[in-house]
Protein backbone atom coordinates (compact mmCIF):
# COMPACT_ATOMS: atom_id res chain seq x y z
CA UNK A 1 0.00 0.00 0.00
CA UNK A 2 1.23 3.47 -0.73
CA UNK A 3 1.66 5.77 2.21
CA UNK A 4 -1.09 8.26 2.77
CA UNK A 5 -0.25 11.93 3.17
CA UNK A 6 0.41 12.76 6.77
CA UNK A 7 -2.98 13.78 8.09
CA UNK A 8 -3.56 16.44 10.65
CA UNK A 9 -6.66 14.78 11.88
CA UNK A 10 -8.33 11.43 11.38
CA UNK A 11 -9.26 12.33 7.82
CA UNK A 12 -7.30 12.04 4.65
CA UNK A 13 -7.90 12.82 1.03
CA UNK A 14 -10.60 10.52 -0.34
CA UNK A 15 -8.34 9.38 -3.16
CA UNK A 16 -5.53 8.29 -0.88
CA UNK A 17 -5.06 4.58 -0.39
CA UNK A 18 -5.29 3.22 3.10
CA UNK A 19 -3.38 0.30 4.49
CA UNK A 20 -5.61 -2.53 5.62
CA UNK A 21 -5.82 -2.52 9.40
CA UNK A 22 -5.13 -5.67 11.32
CA UNK A 23 -8.00 -7.28 13.16
CA UNK A 24 -11.03 -9.11 11.93
CA UNK A 25 -14.04 -7.25 10.65
CA UNK A 26 -16.97 -8.28 12.79
CA UNK A 27 -19.81 -6.22 11.43
CA UNK A 28 -20.42 -3.74 8.65
CA UNK A 29 -22.75 -0.84 8.26
CA UNK A 30 -23.16 1.75 5.58
CA UNK A 31 -20.91 4.34 7.21
CA UNK A 32 -18.73 2.39 9.60
CA UNK A 33 -17.62 -1.11 10.35
CA UNK A 34 -16.54 -2.76 13.56
CA UNK A 35 -13.36 -4.77 13.86
CA UNK A 36 -11.52 -6.51 16.63
CA UNK A 37 -9.05 -4.62 18.77
CA UNK A 38 -5.35 -5.23 18.10
CA UNK A 39 -2.27 -4.42 20.17
CA UNK A 40 -1.51 -1.58 17.75
CA UNK A 41 -4.78 0.10 18.73
CA UNK A 42 -3.41 0.83 22.18
CA UNK A 43 -1.65 3.82 20.61
CA UNK A 44 -5.05 5.30 19.86
CA UNK A 45 -6.36 4.48 23.31
CA UNK A 46 -3.33 6.18 24.83
CA UNK A 47 -4.25 9.33 22.96
CA UNK A 48 -7.94 9.14 23.75
CA UNK A 49 -7.45 8.74 27.49
CA UNK A 50 -5.82 12.16 27.58
CA UNK A 51 -8.85 13.83 26.01
CA UNK A 52 -10.58 15.74 28.78
CA UNK A 53 -13.69 16.36 26.68
CA UNK A 54 -14.05 12.64 26.05
CA UNK A 55 -13.56 11.88 29.71
CA UNK A 56 -16.29 14.33 30.66
CA UNK A 57 -18.75 13.21 28.01
CA UNK A 58 -18.29 9.45 28.25
CA UNK A 59 -16.50 8.73 31.51
CA UNK A 60 -15.46 5.36 30.16
CA UNK A 61 -14.42 2.75 32.71
CA UNK A 62 -12.42 1.06 29.98
CA UNK A 63 -10.33 4.12 29.19
CA UNK A 64 -10.04 4.94 32.87
CA UNK A 65 -8.71 1.47 33.63
CA UNK A 66 -6.26 1.62 30.71
CA UNK A 67 -4.78 4.83 32.04
CA UNK A 68 -5.01 4.51 35.79
CA UNK A 69 -5.02 0.76 36.49
CA UNK A 70 -2.86 -0.53 33.66
CA UNK A 71 -0.72 2.57 33.21
CA UNK A 72 -1.20 2.20 29.45
CA UNK A 73 0.60 -1.14 29.55
CA UNK A 74 0.50 -3.46 26.51
CA UNK A 75 -0.73 -6.13 28.90
CA UNK A 76 -4.07 -4.35 28.86
CA UNK A 77 -4.73 -5.94 25.50
CA UNK A 78 -4.14 -9.43 26.88
CA UNK A 79 -6.42 -8.67 29.78
CA UNK A 80 -9.22 -7.77 27.39
CA UNK A 81 -8.73 -11.01 25.49
CA UNK A 82 -9.37 -13.03 28.62
CA UNK A 83 -12.25 -10.95 29.95
CA UNK A 84 -15.48 -12.94 29.61
CA UNK A 85 -17.62 -9.97 30.61
CA UNK A 86 -16.97 -7.60 27.75
CA UNK A 87 -16.47 -7.24 24.03
CA UNK A 88 -14.49 -4.28 22.73
CA UNK A 89 -14.62 -3.42 19.05
CA UNK A 90 -12.93 -0.67 17.09
CA UNK A 91 -15.04 1.68 14.98
CA UNK A 92 -13.62 2.36 11.55
CA UNK A 93 -15.19 4.72 9.05
CA UNK A 94 -15.18 3.62 5.43
CA UNK A 95 -13.85 6.45 3.35
CA UNK A 96 -11.50 9.29 4.05
CA UNK A 97 -10.34 8.16 7.46
CA UNK A 98 -6.90 6.83 8.14
CA UNK A 99 -7.34 5.85 11.75
CA UNK A 100 -10.06 4.46 14.00
CA UNK A 101 -12.74 6.91 15.03
CA UNK A 102 -13.67 5.24 18.30
CA UNK A 103 -14.76 2.17 20.22
CA UNK A 104 -17.99 0.26 20.67
CA UNK A 105 -18.18 -1.91 23.73
CA UNK A 106 -20.56 -4.29 25.42
CA UNK A 107 -19.60 -4.69 29.04
CA UNK A 108 -20.90 -6.25 32.23
CA UNK A 109 -22.15 -8.96 29.92
CA UNK A 110 -24.36 -11.42 31.75
CA UNK A 111 -24.70 -14.31 29.33
CA UNK A 112 -26.77 -16.35 31.74
CA UNK A 113 -29.34 -13.60 32.30
CA UNK A 114 -29.01 -12.20 28.80
CA UNK A 115 -28.19 -8.57 29.40
CA UNK A 116 -25.27 -6.23 28.98
CA UNK A 117 -24.37 -2.55 28.94
CA UNK A 118 -23.47 -0.52 25.87
CA UNK A 119 -20.79 2.11 25.50
CA UNK A 120 -20.07 3.88 22.22
CA UNK A 121 -17.13 6.24 22.06
CA UNK A 122 -16.54 8.52 19.09
CA UNK A 123 -13.09 9.78 19.99
CA UNK A 124 -12.23 11.88 16.96
CA UNK A 125 -14.08 15.19 17.20
CA UNK A 126 -14.25 15.41 13.42
CA UNK A 127 -16.10 12.11 13.37
CA UNK A 128 -18.92 13.40 15.53
CA UNK A 129 -22.36 14.30 14.21
CA UNK A 130 -21.87 12.09 11.16
CA UNK A 131 -24.01 9.20 12.32
CA UNK A 132 -20.98 7.04 13.09
CA UNK A 133 -21.88 6.56 16.74
CA UNK A 134 -25.49 5.76 15.90
CA UNK A 135 -24.49 3.09 13.42
CA UNK A 136 -21.73 1.64 15.60
CA UNK A 137 -24.17 1.34 18.49
CA UNK A 138 -26.64 -0.34 16.21
CA UNK A 139 -24.10 -2.83 14.85
CA UNK A 140 -22.80 -3.89 18.22
CA UNK A 141 -26.36 -4.23 19.48
CA UNK A 142 -27.05 -6.63 16.62
CA UNK A 143 -23.88 -8.47 17.55
CA UNK A 144 -25.05 -8.71 21.13
CA UNK A 145 -28.37 -10.22 20.11
CA UNK A 146 -27.11 -12.47 17.31
CA UNK A 147 -23.88 -13.78 18.77
CA UNK A 148 -24.07 -13.30 22.50
CA UNK A 149 -27.76 -14.09 22.76
CA UNK A 150 -28.60 -10.93 24.67
CA UNK A 151 -32.23 -10.03 25.27
CA UNK A 152 -31.62 -6.61 26.80
CA UNK A 153 -29.02 -3.88 26.38
CA UNK A 154 -28.71 -0.95 28.70
CA UNK A 155 -26.83 2.34 28.49
CA UNK A 156 -26.17 5.13 30.94
CA UNK A 157 -25.53 8.68 29.82
CA UNK A 158 -24.60 11.86 31.66
CA UNK A 159 -27.51 14.28 31.65
CA UNK A 160 -25.49 16.84 29.67
CA UNK A 161 -24.51 14.43 26.88
CA UNK A 162 -27.39 15.21 24.57
CA UNK A 163 -25.58 13.78 21.53
CA UNK A 164 -25.37 10.33 23.08
CA UNK A 165 -28.96 10.44 24.29
CA UNK A 166 -30.17 11.31 20.80
CA UNK A 167 -28.06 8.50 19.33
CA UNK A 168 -29.63 5.97 21.64
CA UNK A 169 -33.13 7.23 20.91
CA UNK A 170 -32.46 7.02 17.19
CA UNK A 171 -31.50 3.37 17.70
CA UNK A 172 -34.76 2.60 19.42
CA UNK A 173 -33.56 2.74 23.01
CA UNK A 174 -36.11 3.95 25.51
CA UNK A 175 -35.43 6.29 28.36
CA UNK A 176 -36.15 4.19 31.42
CA UNK A 177 -35.20 6.42 34.27
CA UNK A 178 -32.72 8.66 36.00
CA UNK A 179 -30.05 7.79 38.52
CA UNK A 180 -30.09 11.02 40.46
CA UNK A 181 -26.68 12.58 41.11
CA UNK A 182 -24.99 9.30 40.30
CA UNK A 183 -22.17 10.82 38.27
CA UNK A 184 -19.38 13.01 39.59
CA UNK A 185 -16.98 14.93 37.38
CA UNK A 186 -14.60 16.05 40.11
CA UNK A 187 -16.50 19.24 40.79
CA UNK A 188 -20.17 18.42 41.04
CA UNK A 189 -22.64 15.58 40.80
CA UNK A 190 -24.76 14.98 37.70
CA UNK A 191 -27.72 12.78 36.96
CA UNK A 192 -27.23 9.66 34.87
CA UNK A 193 -29.99 8.88 32.41
CA UNK A 194 -30.71 5.19 31.90
CA UNK A 195 -31.71 3.84 28.49
CA UNK A 196 -32.66 0.31 27.56
CA UNK A 197 -33.71 -1.76 24.61
CA UNK A 198 -35.08 -5.29 24.37
CA UNK A 199 -34.37 -7.92 21.75
CA UNK A 200 -37.68 -7.57 19.91
CA UNK A 201 -37.20 -3.81 19.81
CA UNK A 202 -33.75 -4.31 18.31
CA UNK A 203 -35.26 -6.63 15.72
CA UNK A 204 -37.85 -3.99 14.89
CA UNK A 205 -35.04 -1.48 14.37
CA UNK A 206 -33.15 -3.90 12.17
CA UNK A 207 -36.07 -4.23 9.80
CA UNK A 208 -35.97 -0.49 9.23
CA UNK A 209 -32.42 -0.21 7.97
CA UNK A 210 -29.93 -1.69 5.57
CA UNK A 211 -27.08 -2.75 7.80
CA UNK A 212 -26.34 -6.38 8.16
CA UNK A 213 -24.12 -8.74 10.08
CA UNK A 214 -21.95 -11.01 7.93
CA UNK A 215 -21.30 -13.67 10.51
CA UNK A 216 -21.07 -16.53 8.07
CA UNK A 217 -17.99 -15.33 6.30
CA UNK A 218 -15.95 -12.70 8.11
CA UNK A 219 -14.22 -10.77 5.35
CA UNK A 220 -10.55 -10.01 5.12
CA UNK A 221 -8.96 -6.68 4.30
CA UNK A 222 -9.83 -3.24 5.42
CA UNK A 223 -13.56 -3.62 5.31
CA UNK A 224 -14.10 -1.57 2.20
CA UNK A 225 -17.12 -2.81 0.35
CA UNK A 226 -16.27 -4.33 -3.01
CA UNK B 1 -9.75 -36.04 16.80
CA UNK B 2 -10.54 -32.83 15.01
CA UNK B 3 -8.11 -30.09 15.97
CA UNK B 4 -9.13 -26.49 15.69
CA UNK B 5 -6.59 -23.79 16.21
CA UNK B 6 -8.70 -20.74 16.74
CA UNK B 7 -6.20 -18.75 14.74
CA UNK B 8 -5.56 -21.36 12.05
CA UNK B 9 -8.27 -23.93 11.62
CA UNK B 10 -6.64 -27.26 10.88
CA UNK B 11 -7.63 -30.88 10.98
CA UNK B 12 -5.34 -33.25 12.87
CA UNK B 13 -5.18 -37.04 12.92
CA UNK B 14 -7.69 -38.81 15.09
CA UNK B 15 -6.47 -39.40 18.62
CA UNK B 16 -8.81 -41.96 20.15
CA UNK B 17 -6.72 -42.32 23.29
CA UNK B 18 -7.97 -38.99 24.61
CA UNK B 19 -11.62 -39.40 23.78
CA UNK B 20 -14.31 -41.28 25.58
CA UNK B 21 -15.52 -44.39 23.80
CA UNK B 22 -17.74 -43.55 20.87
CA UNK B 23 -17.15 -39.85 21.08
CA UNK B 24 -15.43 -37.45 18.75
CA UNK B 25 -12.96 -34.98 20.16
CA UNK B 26 -12.63 -31.49 18.76
CA UNK B 27 -9.44 -29.97 20.09
CA UNK B 28 -9.39 -26.20 20.21
CA UNK B 29 -6.18 -24.23 20.66
CA UNK B 30 -5.28 -20.56 20.79
CA UNK B 31 -7.48 -17.58 21.50
CA UNK B 32 -11.23 -18.12 21.32
CA UNK B 33 -12.42 -14.55 21.05
CA UNK B 34 -14.58 -12.24 18.96
CA UNK B 35 -12.33 -12.86 15.98
CA UNK B 36 -12.32 -16.65 16.14
CA UNK B 37 -15.18 -17.94 18.27
CA UNK B 38 -17.42 -18.54 15.25
CA UNK B 39 -14.98 -21.24 14.10
CA UNK B 40 -15.74 -23.32 17.19
CA UNK B 41 -19.47 -23.17 16.53
CA UNK B 42 -18.92 -23.98 12.87
CA UNK B 43 -16.70 -26.96 13.71
CA UNK B 44 -19.21 -28.37 16.19
CA UNK B 45 -22.05 -27.83 13.73
CA UNK B 46 -20.07 -29.63 11.02
CA UNK B 47 -19.29 -32.57 13.30
CA UNK B 48 -22.94 -32.89 14.23
CA UNK B 49 -23.91 -32.67 10.60
CA UNK B 50 -21.55 -35.54 9.89
CA UNK B 51 -23.38 -37.66 12.41
CA UNK B 52 -21.06 -37.29 15.39
CA UNK B 53 -23.49 -36.81 18.25
CA UNK B 54 -21.19 -37.42 21.21
CA UNK B 55 -18.64 -34.65 21.13
CA UNK B 56 -15.81 -33.71 23.44
CA UNK B 57 -14.58 -30.14 23.09
CA UNK B 58 -11.00 -30.26 24.26
CA UNK B 59 -10.14 -26.74 25.37
CA UNK B 60 -6.87 -27.47 27.10
CA UNK B 61 -4.95 -25.55 24.46
CA UNK B 62 -7.07 -22.42 24.74
CA UNK B 63 -5.05 -19.34 25.64
CA UNK B 64 -7.79 -16.71 25.79
CA UNK B 65 -11.55 -16.77 26.13
CA UNK B 66 -13.64 -13.63 26.04
CA UNK B 67 -17.41 -13.15 26.14
CA UNK B 68 -17.77 -14.15 22.51
CA UNK B 69 -15.81 -17.31 23.24
CA UNK B 70 -18.01 -18.22 26.16
CA UNK B 71 -21.10 -17.52 24.07
CA UNK B 72 -19.70 -19.81 21.36
CA UNK B 73 -19.33 -22.65 23.86
CA UNK B 74 -22.92 -22.13 24.97
CA UNK B 75 -24.13 -22.14 21.39
CA UNK B 76 -22.13 -25.28 20.66
CA UNK B 77 -23.80 -26.97 23.61
CA UNK B 78 -27.24 -25.91 22.39
CA UNK B 79 -26.50 -27.28 18.92
CA UNK B 80 -25.55 -30.64 20.40
CA UNK B 81 -28.61 -30.76 22.62
CA UNK B 82 -30.89 -30.26 19.63
CA UNK B 83 -29.63 -33.52 18.11
CA UNK B 84 -31.20 -36.76 19.30
CA UNK B 85 -28.66 -38.25 21.68
CA UNK B 86 -26.45 -35.23 21.26
CA UNK B 87 -23.93 -34.58 24.00
CA UNK B 88 -21.17 -32.01 24.21
CA UNK B 89 -18.62 -32.35 26.96
CA UNK B 90 -16.06 -29.68 27.63
CA UNK B 91 -12.54 -30.49 28.70
CA UNK B 92 -11.43 -27.21 30.17
CA UNK B 93 -8.11 -25.85 31.38
CA UNK B 94 -7.84 -23.43 34.26
CA UNK B 95 -8.23 -20.37 32.06
CA UNK B 96 -11.42 -21.67 30.54
CA UNK B 97 -12.78 -22.75 33.91
CA UNK B 98 -12.05 -19.31 35.31
CA UNK B 99 -13.77 -17.60 32.40
CA UNK B 100 -16.86 -19.78 32.72
CA UNK B 101 -17.00 -19.15 36.44
CA UNK B 102 -16.51 -15.41 36.07
CA UNK B 103 -19.18 -15.20 33.41
CA UNK B 104 -21.59 -17.19 35.59
CA UNK B 105 -22.26 -19.70 32.84
CA UNK B 106 -21.14 -22.95 34.43
CA UNK B 107 -24.77 -23.88 34.95
CA UNK B 108 -25.40 -23.62 31.20
CA UNK B 109 -22.45 -25.67 30.05
CA UNK B 110 -23.42 -29.33 29.52
CA UNK B 111 -20.41 -30.86 31.24
CA UNK B 112 -17.06 -29.67 32.42
CA UNK B 113 -14.10 -31.82 33.17
CA UNK B 114 -11.26 -29.48 34.10
CA UNK B 115 -7.90 -30.91 33.22
CA UNK B 116 -9.13 -34.45 32.69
Amino acid sequence: MSAAPAPVSGRQAPSAARAAPAGAVVSRGTRVYLRTLTPADLVHLARWVEDQFLERMVGSDLLHAFKHVWDKSPEFYEALLTDPTQVVLVIEAYRGWDRPVGLARLYNIHLLEGYAFLETIIADPRAMKRGFGVEAGKLISYYGVDVLGLRRIEAKVYEYNVLSMNSLLRNGFRKEGVLRQAGFDGERAWDLVVFGILRDEIEAQRKKDKVYLPLDAPPEGNGEPA
Amino acid sequence: MIALDAARATVAPRDPSRAAAGSTTIAVAGAVTVATAWKVVAQVAAALEQGHTRLVLDLEGVTALDAAGVAALLEAGRLAERRPGGVLELRANHLVTAALTESGTTALIPAIAPGT
